[in-house]
């Protein structure tokens, strides 16, 4: 009864140091502390099977080194609770399977008394198992979460390549549509200048000057020093132009106050002259002159890319009698422009794709997707903002919502 | 492990005994005046204070006792946090190791200490400390005092090794549901001291109202289970009025009881080391009789101490020197199984 007690006892105390910690060397570790202190284990060792490699490695040893080399690797042919004899140390070996680890203890002790402490560890054996299951799905767990993180990692890094070639493709984009528009700003002065000096050479040609007579000469001079000042208006109009263009795609991180009348009427200064051209009429209603702390130049480009798809779409549409309206509002403490045309609008499937990247409607060769995407990014994220696009009854509605101060 | 045992009432003393070229190891009971040891560039001594050391049948409040080493011992000092500093070679047989009695460290020392013991090496030692149950550096060799260190002592000259107590479960078995370190919280989920306190006062008349814990506690310390083995003795020291201090620490979920003796089964398990010690003696030589030995046991007996030093004496030939020193937790490893750092025990070792 008293050997029975004792058992009892100590099997709780085995019982009770399984599974105190989720690291399985630290678990082990306390485990062979505990039973060895209460059994007179000389030494035990843990060995833990690799299933990649196939092969079994020591993860913890427990008491005397110097019974190191009593401790063969696990074989097949080992038994579990089997009791083996080293005649030539003259102790005793307890063999104990753990799932696919073994445990190996030293005794130096009479059969009897190994059969007893064999009882005591069989007894919470597949509780033992179950806590070292615990705590290899515990280190399966932290290297799942770990492959996870790094994959997050590198699907951010990723993205943020993404990011690059998509900016890139935009400013690319962006110097296609502003050598276009330099295109038609330029064309009718050029024109002009052309006509000027088609004017001058054809006078010359024909002799229309009589440079005998001191009148015929005064004229002549008058005449080339008129055309001389239109040429030069021409070309400091032409002048003018780069600067605009300069200074409106120039990066410029500052923010600044200004009125979104003035934005608007900058972004007119670029484009305005081709929409002209076109034969869209411009209409501006502004509601708000209160000034706002913004990214001004990134605010313009972002009008400029809806005006510019405006007039994209008027054209490939043929809308007679285009119109941009250009609205500018104040509602508490945000200001709104809404650019509203009358092409028809976005259709119904394709509206709430806009804003996504490379999402495009336009032909291959002009459209690159990136604009809105852009436009969106700019005004959400750098300007803390808002865009939003809709349908009214004649075509498509934008609107930007800035924050004022 | 040493050839000569010698005993001196002060210091300076020790200027003229020690022998050149000689290892001493010094143990001095604790209020033995002395600032420093005697410097000597020819001499190599390691010490430890002690509350009391035996010589010759005696227990000395003050005093110095000079164990000079044979030439086939070492000596040195480690620090605790660090005992794999220690390499033993395979001749090594035995081994006295004084620990600072206060460290924290002991159960971790003592767990890796063994780990590095060649296969059949004996180990005795004792904690070394004052009876003011504070630690200080109360290890010393000729240049410094050391807290936290240990003197390792290696000999090949085997030694006989007996370890017994006397103590007898009064109640138990009891679990330590709750631990920390050296402080026994709760027992049963109760705490702890509640527990122990109506134990104590059902079997005596002793009230803790009107007794000093520790008087109580000497004559009632608990016993940690072991399979098939003696308890392994636990003392409290003091008490918060729910928690119990004992001295070394105790693992979260032990069983434990409540011991009880009687002044004669205390000696006579005196006797019984001391008797298993000499059978544990593998040559016949013995050359003298080193008893590490509880401070409590020696404040419990009392005036009965003599026959406990006496029971041990006459276990050995006559004229054998016994000597040793009153510790605070005896250290051994008796069966090659790991060391234990006891409390209340009587260890004796034959040399």
């Amino acid at each position: 009864m008293q050997q029975l007690n004792e058992q009892l006892l100590i099997t709780f105390e085995c019982v009770s140091a399984i599974g105190t910690s989720l690291q399985l060397e630290e678990m082990v570790k306390h485990f062979l502390k505990v039973f060895s202190r209460k059994t007179g284990t000389l030494a035990s060792i843990y060995w833990e099977y690799d299933k990649h490699t196939h092969s079994y490695k020591q993860l913890c040893l427990h008491g005397k080194k110097a019974f190191q080399e009593l401790f063969c690797i696990p074989t097949s042919s080992m038994q579990n609770e089997a009791i083996t004899y080293d005649e030539k140390s003259d102790k005793h070996l307890l063999h104990i399977k753990i799932g696919e680890d073994w445990i190996v203890f030293v005794f130096q002790a009479t059969h009897e008394e190994l059969e007893l402490i064999k009882a005591i560890i069989s007894s919470f054996a597949s509780k033992l198992e179950n806590a070292v299951h615990a705590c290899k799905n515990h280190l399966e767990l932290i290297e799942i979460n770990q492959t996870l993180e790094r994959r997050i990692d590198e699907e951010v890094s990723k993205n943020r390549e993404k990011d690059q070639h998509i900016l890139q493709q935009s400013r690319l984009a962006q110097m296609g549509e502003m050598i276009s528009m330099i295109a038609h700003q330029w064309r009718q002065p050029l024109g002009s200048i052309s006509a000027v000096s088609a004017s001058i050479k054809l006078k010359t040609t024909l002799n229309r000057f009589d440079y005998s007579t001191p009148e015929g000469q005064e004229e002549s001079k008058r005449f080339i020093s008129e055309a001389m000042s239109k040429i030069e208006s021409y070309v400091q109009f032409l002048t003018h132009t780069i600067d605009d263009f300069r200074n409106f795609f120039k990066p410029n991180k500052q923010k600044e106050s200004v009125t979104l009348s003035q934005l608007v009427n900058r972004t007119l200064e670029i484009i305005g002259k081709a929409l002209e051209i076109n034969g869209i009429t411009i209409k501006i209603e502004t509601h708000a002159t209160r000034e706002i702390f913004t990214y001004a130049n990134e605010v313009t480009q972002v009008i400029l890319n809806i005006l510019k798809n405006a007039e994209d779409v008027i054209k490939e549409r043929e809308i007679h009698n285009a119109q941009i309206i250009i609205t500018i509002e104040e509602e508490e403490h945000w200001q709104t422009i809404s650019i509203e045309d009358n092409a028809g609008g976005i259709p119904k499937h394709v509206l709430p794709h806009i804003f996504e990247p490379y999402f495009s409607t336009k032909s291959e060769k002009n459209g690159t997707g990136l604009g809105l995407y852009m436009s969106k990014t700019i005004i959400e994220e750098h300007c803390g903002g808002e865009i939003l696009a809709s349908n009214t009854a004649t075509g498509a509605k934008f609107t930007l919502k800035l924050k004022e101060g | 492990m040493f050839e000569r045992i010698s005993f001196f009432k002060h210091t300076d003393d020790l200027q003229i005994k020690l022998k050149k070229g000689a290892s001493y190891l010094l143990l001095i009971a604790e209020e033995t005046p002395f600032l420093e040891i005697p410097k000597r560039d020819d001499v190599n001594v390691c010490g430890a204070i002690f509350p009391r050391i035996i010589f010759k049948g005696k227990t000395y409040k003050k005093g110095i006792i000079a164990a000079k080493l044979n030439p086939t011992s070492t000596m040195h000092i480690i620090d605790m946090d660090t005992p794999h500093q220690f390499h033993p070679t395979q001749e090594i047989n035995s081994i006295l190791t004084i620990v600072d009695g206060f460290s924290t460290q002991i159960d971790d020392f003592l767990e890796e200490f063994y780990s590095l013991l060649p296969e059949k090496t004996k180990l005795i030692g004792g904690g070394a400390g004052k009876t003011n149950l504070i630690q200080e550096p109360v290890i010393l060799d000729m240049y410094r005092f050391y807290m936290n260190a240990a003197i390792i002592v290696t000999s090949v000259s085997p030694i006989g090794l007996g370890v017994k107590h006397g103590w007898k479960p009064l109640v138990g078995p009891f679990i330590a549901t709750s631990c920390q370190g050296n402080c026994l919280e709760k027992i049963n989920y109760h705490d702890a001291f509640g527990v122990y306190k109506e134990a104590i006062e059902k079997d005596s008349d002793l009230r803790f109202e009107s007794t000093p814990f520790f008087k109580i506690s000497q004559r009632y310390p608990l016993g940690i289970v072991r399979y098939n083995k003696d308890f392994l003795v636990r003392e409290p020291v003091t008490t918060n009025g729910s928690n119990i201090v004992l001295v070394g620490k105790l693992d979260e979920n032990s069983v434990l009881s409540i011991l009880k003796s009687e002044n004669d089964e205390l000696i006579e398990a005196a006797k019984e080391a001391a008797q298993i010690s000499r059978a544990d003696m593998e040559g016949e030589t013995i050359q003298s009789a080193l008893l590490i030995d509880c401070i409590s046991r020696f404040f419990l007996l009392d005036r009965l101490f003599k026959h406990e030093i006496q029971a041990i004496t006459n276990a050995y030939p006559p004229k054998t020197v016994v000597w040793g020193m009153l510790s605070l937790g005896e250290i051994a490893n008796a069966n090659q199984e790991g060391i234990e750092f006891y409390n209340n025990t009587c260890v004796v070792g034959t040399l």
